[in-house]
């Protein structure tokens, strides 16, 4: 009796847990902080691009939803529909860049940053159209002047 | 098939029209396109900001192009549901919409709405819309904004019959694109 009182218990236990973490990760917000995770890799924009460009399913099949950080020169910094996004330029293309909308809590930094800098930032890749295209980003260095 | 090809083709022409010949092209980089699903179970509410949308003023040509993958939402699941079950993000990564109006030169469709025709490519489905559109023009701005609804059962988009009473039958869709000469 003593035993099948303590597996009830277990059960109920179980599942209160199971319900709990279910309503967790319900109620998860996005975006992800990506300054807690790691980079799956490291490129400068003309890289990132090329790759997009030469094969879209495979990079996209390896890097679409993943966290990366790129490095490039700052094309433009733009303030449209009340979201930042930095535009890096590679020495390689003139008319496809890598699109970078800026997490909400780096606007201190963004306001640092004149165009020609060359900065590193990181984030959620999301795939390509005329530039690749990345959400959440935060710098991860130092800029330097070109 | 076909119909996709087309609508690649002329994405194609129309940017490559940018890129090499210098007509009367304009780019929107960052065009926003957010939509909105209320039933009395909940609302789910997206917003990407990443739409690109290329207009040819010349030929009245527009094309636009967007990721379904950048689109955020408030809840991660909404998210995971949307990409994985929905609009399967993985396999039709992309929405594509190319048509025609009339030319788009001038400030004479200052707040006043036009209509554009064209084919709107999203989850394999090829379907001709036509979307009323607000021109709103200045001696540096181009803006085009508007909203429309979209039936998700005209693009194949099946909902599990227990999700039946979370998703609305008819999405609301709203577009805001600001352009700047294609340089």
């Amino acid at each position: 009796m003593y035993k099948k009182t303590f597996i009830y218990k277990i059960l109920l236990a179980a599942m209160l847990v199971f319900c709990i973490l279910g309503y967790l990760k319900f109620q998860q917000h996005t975006p992800q902080d990506v300054s807690k995770i790691t980079a799956v890799n490291n490129f400068n924009a003309g890289d990132l691009i090329v790759f997009f460009q030469n094969d879209e399913p495979k990079a996209n099949s390896i890097y679409v939803n993943q966290v990366i950080s790129v490095t490039g020169v700052i094309k433009e910094i733009s303030f449209i529909n009340e979201r930042h996004t930095i535009l890096l330029e590679s020495k390689v293309f003139n008319d496809n860049f890598v699109m970078c909308d800026m997490s909400s809590s780096t606007t201190k930094t963004i306001n640092t940053f004149t165009t020609g800098d060359t900065v590193t930032l990181k984030g959620i890749c999301k795939g390509y159209l005329l530039d690749v295209i990345m959400l959440n980003c935060i710098p991860i260095n130092e800029k330097s002047n070109n | 098939m076909k119909n996709q090809t087309i609508n690649l083709a002329l994405f194609l022409f129309i940017l490559h029209g940018s890129i090499f010949g210098q007509s009367d092209k304009i780019i929107a980089r960052q065009g926003k396109v957010s939509f909105f699903s209320y039933t009395a179970v909940e609302n789910i509410e997206a917003t990407n900001n990443q739409v690109i949308s290329i207009i040819d003023r010349e030929s009245g040509e527009i094309a636009v192009q967007m990721l379904m993958r950048a689109f955020v939402f408030k809840k991660a699941l909404m998210e995971e549901h949307f990409n994985e079950s929905y609009v399967e993000s993985d396999t039709y990564p992309k929405l594509t919409f190319s048509g025609t109006t009339n030319a788009l030169k001038g400030e004479e469709f200052n707040d006043a709405p036009i209509f554009i025709k064209g084919i709107m490519d999203f989850h394999g489905v090829q379907k001709p819309v036509e979307i009323k559109t607000m021109v709103k023009t200045s001696t540096d701005t181009f803006v085009l904004e508007g909203d429309f609804n979209v039936n998700i059962a005209d693009f194949a988009i099946t909902v599990p019959p227990l999700l039946v009473p979370n998703i609305s039958k008819e999405i609301q869709v709203m577009f805001r694109f600001e352009y700047a000469p294609y340089e």
